[in-house]
């Protein structure tokens, strides 16, 4: 170093890095290592600050979406399966808890009133109708006048 | 009539019924008595003598009879018109149940109920002073002097049988129970071991019932004393210039009212109770009736609305079959 005084603001502000001059042997002299982070010296005295991006932010930006493209590759590749094993088997297969929402079911009851004789299906519920009371036999009625009998 | 001994029964009495059935106001009028077995020929005798009494009665307040104390009041131009005791008690009723009722039951309302029946659709205001008064009468005769505008009418359709059967059952005090139905209010006094079962009648089928209530005496005491009475539009109805009109006049429209209760049966302390209260349930709909009833304190209710839903005041279970 010639002994100059020198001095340098780092701000987080990219610095283009200085393109060499005619005489690049003389500027390559004062040149800092590749990498290091330190003044360099431009012919004339001018002081430049030079700084490589960071490659990280996008090296995780590229693997997200990387990640991204094949969790929907999977996906897609996965979601008919469930289906197709229902068809192959039939329709027996054992309920998935993905189950499609097909809306409120509609519960249908079928009622039948067996005759004297006849016997109840399997699995039906029986419920045993009882014999109505006779009506009531009274001799004095309340009633709205004109039509009391 | 002549004061007779009573009818002494016990408690294990076996008391029997018998009945003088005929007619009277216009529909069937039905004496019973509750006498012991040896007393039965002068319990119907005296069962005659009270029906005779219950229709000279009604030909004094009846609107329909031409020469009726109440007709001979109504036609009078006077300001101020004496009447005899059977009418003025008739229309102290009448003022008490307007007051009790804050008006819903109005005994005036006469005009009203003519231009109901004639299908008019408006009615012209018959005076503007629509109050009225009973005066004892100043030579201290029995009655009293009726006061009102000369153009008020009187009506005693809704309140008078009940009113009637009351005054009818005090004749049989001497039994230990005794029923008087007239023409459907009923007053009824249940002897102790004695009961009386009363149907409710569906005006939607003949001789089927809505339900029946029992009055009984070991739950209602010795000589407990009940009215039972039902008030409805759809018997007294009809279609004039096709409207369709019916016999209870709402006092505030002053037209037949619009009411989703085709039936109200009430059971009270007595018979003018009970039509009174049955009145009002059926002018004031399903839904405040039931309030005004429970509010009222009868014992119990059974109203029938037009959508065919029968519904009860929860107390009326206690005397429900």
């Amino acid at each position: 170093m010639s002994g100059r005084d020198y001095s340098v603001a780092q701000t987080g502000a990219s610095v283009t890095p200085d393109t060499p001059g005619p005489d690049a042997s003389a500027a390559s002299a004062s040149r800092p290592r590749p990498g290091a982070r330190g003044p360099a010296t431009r012919p004339g005295g001018a002081i430049s600050v030079r700084s490589k991006p960071n490659p990280l932010p996008m090296r995780l930006a590229i693997g997200a979406g990387g990640i991204a493209a094949l969790s929907a590759l999977l996906v897609a590749i996965a979601g008919p399966t469930a289906a197709r094993v229902d068809a192959v088997a039939g329709g027996n297969a054992a309920p998935t808890t993905d189950t499609p929402d097909f809306g409120p079911v509609r519960m249908i009851v079928r009622t039948v009133v067996l005759q004297p004789g006849q016997s109840a299906p399997d699995g039906s519920l029986v419920v045993p109708v009882a014999t109505p009371a006779p009506k009531r036999q009274v001799r004095i009625v309340t009633c709205q006048s004109g039509i009391c009998k | 009539m002549i004061a007779m001994p009573p009818v002494e029964a016990g408690a294990d009495a076996g008391l029997v019924h018998v009945a003088e059935v005929s007619v009277a106001m216009g529909g069937r009028l039905g004496i019973h008595v509750a006498t012991t077995p040896e007393h039965t020929n002068a319990a119907l005798d005296d069962a005659r003598r009270a029906a005779d009494r219950v229709r000279a009665w009604a030909r004094i307040l009846s609107r329909h009879e031409p020469e009726s104390r109440l007709t001979r009041l109504n036609r009078d131009p006077r300001p101020a018109v004496p009447v005899g005791p059977t009418l003025a008690a008739a229309l102290d009723w009448g003022r008490d149940v307007g007051r009790r009722t804050g008006g819903l039951v109005d005994v005036a309302m006469l005009a009203e109920r003519l231009a109901a029946e004639a299908g008019q659709a408006e009615v012209a205001p018959v005076s503007r002073d629509r109050t009225w008064s009973l005066r004892s009468r100043a030579d201290g005769r029995p009655g009293g002097i009726v006061v009102r505008h000369r153009a008020l009418g009187f009506d005693l359709d809704g309140v008078g049988k009940g009113w009637l059967a009351d005054r009818a059952l005090r004749l049989l005090d001497r039994y230990p129970g005794a029923l008087v139905d007239g023409d459907g209010d009923l007053a009824i006094r249940v002897a102790t071991g004695d009961r009386w079962e009363i149907g409710v009648a569906d005006p939607r089928a003949a001789g089927d019932c809505l339900a029946v209530f029992v009055i009984d005496g070991a739950r209602a005491g010795a000589g407990g004393v009940f009215g039972l009475a039902t008030s409805g539009t759809s018997v007294h109805r009809w279609e004039r210039a096709g409207t369709v009109g019916h016999h209870l006049i709402d006092p505030w429209t002053r037209r037949p009212a619009q009411t989703d209760v085709v039936q109200a049966t009430v059971l009270a302390g007595s018979a003018a109770e009970a039509e009174t209260w049955a009145k009002c349930a059926v002018l004031v709909g399903a839904a405040a009736g039931i309030d005004l009833l429970d509010r009222a304190g009868v014992a119990g209710a059974v109203l029938l609305m037009a959508d065919g839903r029968a519904v009860a005041l929860p107390r009326t279970t206690e005397w429900l079959t």
